[in-house]
């Protein structure tokens, strides 16, 4: 067999085999949302929606565990986006190349790597014992925003690379300065970019479960969160407890959670795309 | 096609304004720009090796020499753009408008209002054609939107870009083609009214037609501004500069009206270089 004839081999090869790993993830993801949906639709209903949770789960609602979620996704956006765009630009556009600066990039790329349990027992430390905030609200949020600070800053910090360094020049020798040029023309091109990270940043906050537990959410909260310091359930929270539950409705209910959370974050990102993609055709 | 139109050129100039006589009138007037020994690292690289030169107010004035020879860096010493680039660093003293620049108190922001600069590829802003001319403008803080419009409209004019886009001022600049970007960056500068202007290598993304037509603009924005230019186009810098500066391995090897360095060079390496011998 000569080389050409190899060549066009392995290149067919790798063709098929990559396209059957992209269905294997999309095939898995339908299979599991089938799933869900099949034991989860007798659930979503309205009741549902607005029941307080209980311990009979025909009667068990997830009130409470959707306002916990909002809210949160609510404090977290307040906490961590102007905190790590902020970061981000002054990383990118102000930190000079020292080894100081060199460091601290470092230790951004590898905190975002970090268990999230481990930001629990950061969160628990700090903001439940040390501030005395409790197994509150503002604890949870805090810790989740520790959590996806790292996201945001190394989006932030990419997207701004990734505006053409003649564009910045372009500003700075009309006479703008840093602030004015990060302001009207860095911002703007890259918000696209910043967007996107902050997307994907809530959507692994939304998921998780693990430094809630360890910050202190509950699974059984019969009232809506009214203040920061009050104790507040999520979506997650609400379907992990339920799982563990050995009657069947708890399963059937847990399911309808689920379905719930997907439909969050869907709508969420939807929303973040459609904005996006509007800003974009903005531009062009 | 491009010959003609390059041809078409020279004659033109000629015609119209006999060399010599702007030369001689321009001498009598203070220079605008006067660079006293300049040096320039880039770390350990010495890509400026001391060069003293003063350029005069209303002149086209040419950079030209081989790649990495230092006439970019040295057009950006005299609007600080170098100061971005890391490991920079200069001695020396240049004057602009008898000001030295390089001196703490002056306000870089200030100094580019002065002196505006268009760059090698065409880079406007991905905003409306109303906007990137205005941006100039609305930095300086000016938000009267009648004077605004009015200095968009005159600049457009001045860049010969008014009669294209006129009425698609709100479309947005990258929908243009790349002469008339191009034109629109000149616009962008002269919005903010400066004395000087900088052209890094302005036509070397264009096609003849659209180089031809900033030529031309160049020729006509003469009469206010003080024009230099680095060019890698030898016919360019014959065409439409007064003086040409050559330089070679970040020294300035000669200086001198753009007839004489073109017909009877002092320096055998320019001359070498201008017939084409190395560079």
């Amino acid at each position: 067999m000569n080389n050409l004839k190899k060549n066009k081999l392995i290149d067919s090869a790798f063709k098929t085999v990559g396209m059957l790993f992209t269905l294997l993830g999309i095939i898995v993801l339908a299979i599991l949302l089938y799933n869900i949906i099949k034991v989860g639709y007798t659930r979503i209903n309205w009741d549902f929606l607005t029941s307080l949770p209980s311990r009979r789960a025909s009667k068990a609602g997830i009130y409470t565990a959707i306002v916990g979620t909002l809210d949160l996704m609510l404090l977290t956006v307040i906490f961590a986006i102007p905190v790590g765009v902020g970061a981000g630009i002054y990383l990118e556009e102000y930190a000079k190349k020292s080894r100081f600066s060199r460091l601290l990039e470092i230790n951004i790329a590898n905190l975002a790597g970090v268990p999230s349990i481990i930001y629990g027992l950061l969160g628990l430390g700090i903001f439940v014992r040390f501030f005395g905030f409790g197994g509150s609200i503002l604890s949870g949020a805090l810790t989740m925003s520790l959590l996806i600070l790292p996201i945001i800053i190394v989006a932030t910090r990419e997207s701004i690379k990734a505006v053409s360094p003649s564009l910045k020049e372009a500003s700075f020798a009309l006479g703008a300065s840093k602030w004015q040029t990060i302001q009207r023309v860095i911002i703007p091109s890259s918000f696209g970019g910043i967007l996107t990270g902050i997307i994907l940043s809530l959507s692994r906050a939304i998921g998780e479960t693990a430094p809630l537990i360890v910050v202190g959410a509950m699974a059984y909260v019969p009232f809506i969160p009214h203040s920061l310091f009050d104790t507040f359930s999520v979506l997650p929270m609400q379907i992990f407890t339920w799982t563990t539950r050995p009657q069947d409705g708890f399963a059937i209910a847990a399911a309808g959670a689920i379905i719930i959370l997907l439909a969050i974050t869907f709508i969420m990102n939807g929303i973040a795309v459609y904005f996006r993609n509007k800003w974009q055709n903005k531009l062009q | 096609m491009a010959k003609q139109i390059a041809i078409s050129m020279e004659t033109k100039i000629e015609e119209q304004l006999p060399m010599d006589k702007i030369v001689d009138k321009s001498l009598k007037k203070t220079p605008t720009i006067e660079v006293n020994d300049a040096k320039v690292w880039y770390g350990d690289f010495m890509a400026i090796k001391g060069i003293d030169m003063s350029i005069k107010r209303n002149t086209v004035t040419a950079f030209i020499g081989p790649s990495g020879c230092g006439k970019s860096t040295f057009l950006r010493l005299f609007n600080r753009m170098n100061d971005y680039v890391d490991d920079f660093k200069m001695e020396g003293k240049i004057k602009v408008n008898g000001r030295n620049i390089y001196k703490d108190k002056v306000h870089v922001e200030e100094l580019r209002k002065e002196i505006g600069m268009v760059f090698q590829k065409p880079n406007p802003f991905p905003k409306s054609i109303f906007e990137n001319v205005a941006y100039g403008l609305k930095i300086q803080g000016i938000t009267d939107k009648k004077l605004i419009a009015e200095r968009v409209e005159k600049a457009l004019r001045q860049a010969d870009l008014w009669e294209d886009v006129k009425d698609n001022l709100k479309k947005s600049a990258l929908a243009l083609s790349g002469g008339q970007q191009q034109r629109l960056c000149i616009a962008r500068t002269l919005a903010v009214e400066p004395s000087i202007i900088l052209m890094d290598e302005p036509t070397s993304a264009l096609d003849p037609i659209s180089t031809a037509k900033i030529e031309e603009l160049i020729f006509e924005l003469k009469e206010k501004y003080t024009i230099v230019i680095v060019t890698h186009n030898m016919q360019q810098a014959s065409r439409i500069s007064d003086y040409t500066a050559f330089f070679y391995l970040g020294k300035l090897i000669e200086y001198n009206k753009t007839k004489t360095v073109f017909t009877n060079p002092e320096k055998e390496q320019t001359e070498n270089y201008i017939t084409g011998r190395f560079g």
